[in-house]
């Protein structure tokens, strides 16, 4: 999947791609701290890529790297673990452009 | 090596999109809201500055009156040029352009000072550095978009 957006910013930055492990209901849950792919739970069109912040009685929160540049757990709340669809499981950066 | 031949093969691959994204952004940006207001600063600064005393007193109600307005309007307009000015600082810019401008932060900080000392006092030099600091603020902002847009004010 290719990332759009600074929200993640400066672990992923726009163009960067990722390698997504898919994840169903019988998976076994990433780890606190990894970076996972989910349903926007108020876009359910949109696929987010945020942080895994924590997990409680089948709802998780996610988080940015970048706060200024995200919308996540601190403005939804805790969503539902169902919202999980994947874990990032390799990154391929965008080489960063000379003088940039 | 290995590792950035396998990264171009994957950036090859079509992908799907993945948002990192911030909600709600319409995307539409410009320094020339800030400028307009900027200016409108300036200009009242300069009018409350040319108010002469009412030559009788038949007129010191009226004299307060337009005192009281342009102080209104001026600090009313510096208000406005800030929160155009936090907007660009806040939503358009990115972590990204820190690299470009390691200033940024910076410039942007003072110009919101600069805001609150318009405000505050009636200063005509305080509102001639605000309008500075809004021109070097459109000069980064085109610069970010890869433009040189012409600072041309209205006054």
């Amino acid at each position: 999947m290719q990332v759009k957006g600074y929200s993640m910013w400066p672990t992923l930055k726009p163009k960067d791609r990722v390698i997504v492990r898919p994840l169903n209901q019988h998976s076994e849950l990433p780890a606190i701290g990894s970076i996972i792919v989910c349903i926007h739970p108020q876009q359910p069109s949109l696929r987010v890529i945020k942080r895994l912040s924590s997990v409680a009685d089948n709802q998780i929160t996610i988080l940015g790297d970048c706060p200024d540049a995200s919308t996540d757990s601190r403005q939804w709340g805790s969503i539902s673990q169902s919202c999980l669809i994947g874990e990032v499981v390799a990154l391929a950066s965008t080489p960063l452009k000379q003088g940039s | 090596m290995l590792r950035s031949a396998l990264s171009a093969i994957v950036r090859s691959l079509p992908a799907s999109t993945v948002e990192a994204h911030c909600d709600g952004p319409c995307g539409v940006y410009d320094p020339a809201s800030a400028r307009v207001h900027a200016e409108a600063v300036l200009a009242m600064t300069k009018k409350l500055k040319a108010l002469e005393a009412p030559a009788s007193a038949g007129d010191h109600h009226a004299a307060l009156n337009t005192f009281a307005r342009f102080v209104a309007v001026k600090e009313d307009e510096a208000q406005k040029t800030k929160k155009e000015l936090l907007i660009l600082w806040t939503d358009y810019f990115k972590p990204e352009h820190l690299a470009t401008f390691p200033d940024l932060h910076d410039t942007f900080w003072k110009a919101a000072k600069l805001c609150s000392a318009c405000k505050v006092h009636i200063d005509q030099g305080k509102a001639e550095e605000l309008l500075a600091a809004v021109e070097k603020i459109h000069g980064m902002f085109w610069q970010s978009k890869g433009r040189s847009d012409a600072w041309v004010t209205a006054s």
